[in-house]
């Protein structure tokens, strides 16, 4: 059986390693019962837990910030999670195969500047005004999809990957900054994204469509049924007759074009464009779907899920600031946070001859 | 099932793989120096030698520290963020400790280090991720304080530091000894065997006896302490420690290791191929600007080069699923 097994193998590019196969499959199998048990309850916390610890969140500064639990602050929290929820919408996508995205801010950056040159602006005679859109998810859309080509052709980890691809962006915003920030003069076009609707901003309905769409394509379509898939099992997935690397690819080039609509709701709430906008929200959309339970193993969670997660973040954002926190210790708690939300969802796998890199 | 589907590369083209990674980096950089020799012929003069060796010493103690974390498969994403954290340790003891606060910040980062690798290796979860958390801490706990920066007093004992000797400048003596002792050590003892072992295929190295999780820890500690030593070396240049300090380091960090030929895949790769490395993106930064494009295309320039030498370095042959 393994001489018939290893051609067909090949063909697909997908080996498989002895820790699949060998000794620990055995391993396994021996305490599958246990597993079992353990994970349905794991399973429970990870469904419930988020929702949980918002509604505790919430309680607690209801409580201790009298400010807090304001019909006009908590439309204000929504507000502000908009740009960080579509952002999150995207990278839950990448998370979701288990490979990770760190180019988030490069390409934030890229899309700011270039949708801030193509409206109407201080800087040059352009004057797109929405269409302004476009080529900015193409633009992101592109930078994704170099992204997933290159972990899946060049086979170099994604975040080896991305950590570069952020560079590239950072560049090339700053090339196109060039030391003069456009400023947006397009009025109508800023006071259609800052006005409100039934007291909501804009920014946060679009952030709902977005959410909206990112769930519509996690359920509903190829691409999202199989990066989940992909993300619990890639070498079964790839020897079931999926075209992995092609999913893989169009998943990273999807995050990227939600990274670009982001974007595109941060220059026209700043109204400004500048490289330096789009500074954390990386950190923070990861945050935000560990926290929610979209873990970086793979294969688990979700777009609601994740957008649990920034409600987390941006509430706690929120009620910390209105108990007079520094700003830079919830950078630092974001830290901890992560670390701990990942010991404590892999705890249960961990195993003598397990390697992690 | 004992028979797996792993890719067997061929001999003779695995060895012209590792050729490849081993001298087309010299190659590369012997280049670039003839190229911009040409260009310009003051390019090889003394003062524009000790400017380059002067600005390549923080890189080289990053990239050293950093290597060894490579060799193992794992990655550091947290130097850059502490090397600030820790120059402000490091302005703050100096009134007291003068030159131990050297001592004290090295031990410092290698305390935090150990921290990030147990927390690797007992909890099992990848050191991108640990270290990403950590580059978020350490971050956050630099801009804490009040003050954007604090001055390390312009008679203090430290700054003789900064002089040169012979010519040399002082702390590019300090990093090159560090990469020479970190090399032979490499080399000479068995840690270099274990490291290798390790990245190379770590249950095969945890059965024939290797000390898998001492050595994974062990190459975190020693990889932070040199994030510390470097953002040290960065604050005595520049007379003050910032929470900014050597915040761009990392992918300078990142590229001179794998353009060296470290694979990011662990196991093979050294210290002298990183000083190769350091030479050759310090050199390209150098040619950038004589060429006169300058500062703006750098970010974009180690982006692609820390994909493109990733890509090539990488042991295609050892990855069966990339994540």
């Amino acid at each position: 059986m393994s001489i018939d097994a290893r051609p067909a193998m090949r063909s697909t590019g997908v080996g498989t390693s002895p820790r699949r196969l060998g000794i620990f499959a055995r391993r396994r199998t021996a305490n599958a019962s246990a597993v079992r048990a353990r994970a349905t309850a794991g399973e429970r916390v990870l469904k419930w837990g988020p929702l949980a610890a918002l509604a505790l969140l919430c309680m607690f500064f209801a409580w201790r910030a009298e400010r807090f639990a304001t019909v006009d602050n908590l439309k204000n929290v929504l507000d502000q999670s908009a740009v960080l929820s579509i952002a999150t919408v995207g990278i839950t996508f990448v998370l979701l195969l288990g490979a990770i995205d760190l180019s988030m801010e490069g390409i934030m950056s890229a899309c700011v500047m270039v949708g801030a040159l193509l409206v109407m602006n201080s800087r040059n005679a352009n004057d797109w005004g929405l269409f302004a859109v476009i080529p900015v998810v193409l633009v992101g859309a592109a930078f994704g999809l170099a992204n997933g080509l290159i972990t899946t052709r060049l086979k170099v980890p994604s975040f080896m990957t991305t950590v570069g691809m952020s560079a590239v962006g950072l560049g090339v915003a700053q090339l196109l900054f060039d030391g003069d920030q456009p400023r947006v003069l397009d009025r109508p076009l800023r006071a259609w994204a800052i006005g409100r609707v039934f007291g909501f901003t804009r920014a946060t309905l679009v952030a709902v469509v977005c959410i909206a769409i990112g769930v519509v394509i996690q359920r509903h379509t190829r691409l999202g049924r199989y990066a989940t898939a992909i993300g619990s099992a890639e070498d079964i997935v790839a020897l079931s007759g999926v075209n992995v690397r092609r999913y893989k690819a169009l998943a990273f080039a999807l995050a990227g074009a939600f990274y670009s609509i982001a974007a595109v709701l941060l220059f026209l709430k700043q109204g400004t464009g500048n490289d330096e906008l789009a500074v954390n929200v990386n950190f923070a959309a990861i945050t935000a779907a560990v926290v929610g339970g979209t873990l970086l193993s793979g294969g688990q969670g979700g777009v609601l899920q994740s957008i649990v997660g920034v409600l987390i973040v941006k509430v706690l954002e929120n009620g910390l600031l209105l108990l007079d926190v520094q700003p830079a210790l919830q950078r630092a708690v974001q830290g901890v946070i992560v670390v701990g939300a990942v010991v404590a969802a892999t705890w249960p796998l961990r195993h003598r001859l397990r390697v992690v890199k | 099932m004992t028979a797996t589907a792993t890719v067997v590369v061929p001999p003779k083209q695995r060895r012209e793989l590792d050729a490849l990674r081993r001298f087309a980096p010299v190659l590369v950089l012997v280049g670039l120096v003839i190229g911009l020799t040409l260009k310009r012929s003051d390019f090889l003069s003394i003062g524009q030698q000790q400017q380059l060796v002067e600005s390549a010493a923080p890189l080289l103690v990053f990239a050293t520290g950093m290597t060894v974390v490579v060799m193992c498969g794992g990655i550091d994403l947290s130097i850059a963020a502490f090397a600030g954290f820790a120059s402000l340790w490091f302005a703050r003891f100096v009134p007291h400790l003068g030159i131990g606060a050297l001592v004290a910040v090295m031990l410092l980062g290698a305390a935090i280090g150990t921290v990030q690798g147990v927390i690797h290796v007992k909890a099992q979860i990848p050191s991108f991720v640990v270290t990403l958390g950590g580059l978020a801490l350490w971050a956050g706990l630099a801009l804490l304080q009040d003050k954007p920066s604090i001055l390390i007093a312009s008679n203090s004992s430290v700054l003789a530091l900064d002089g040169r000797l012979v010519g040399v400048p002082r702390l590019a003596i300090l990093a090159g000894s560090l990469a020479l002792v970190t090399g032979l050590l490499m080399w000479a003892t068995p840690v270099g065997r274990w490291v290798r072992a390790v990245g190379s295929n770590e249950t095969a190295a945890y059965l024939s006896g290797v000390p898998v999780v001492a050595t994974r820890i062990a190459a975190f500690a020693f990889c932070t302490m040199c994030a510390a030593l470097a953002g040290c070396m960065v604050a005595i240049d520049q007379t003050n420690g910032s929470p900014g300090t050597g915040r761009t380091q990392l992918l300078p960090t990142v590229a001179a290791v794998v353009v060296g030929g470290t694979a990011i895949t662990g196991g093979v790769g050294g210290v002298g191929r990183t000083v190769v490395g350091v030479l050759i993106v310090k050199v390209l930064g150098t040619g950038l600007s004589i060429i006169g494009i300058g500062q703006k295309w750098e970010n974009i320039l180690y982006g692609a080069l820390v994909i493109v030498a990733a890509a090539l370095t990488i042991d295609g042959s050892k990855l069966t699923v990339v994540k």
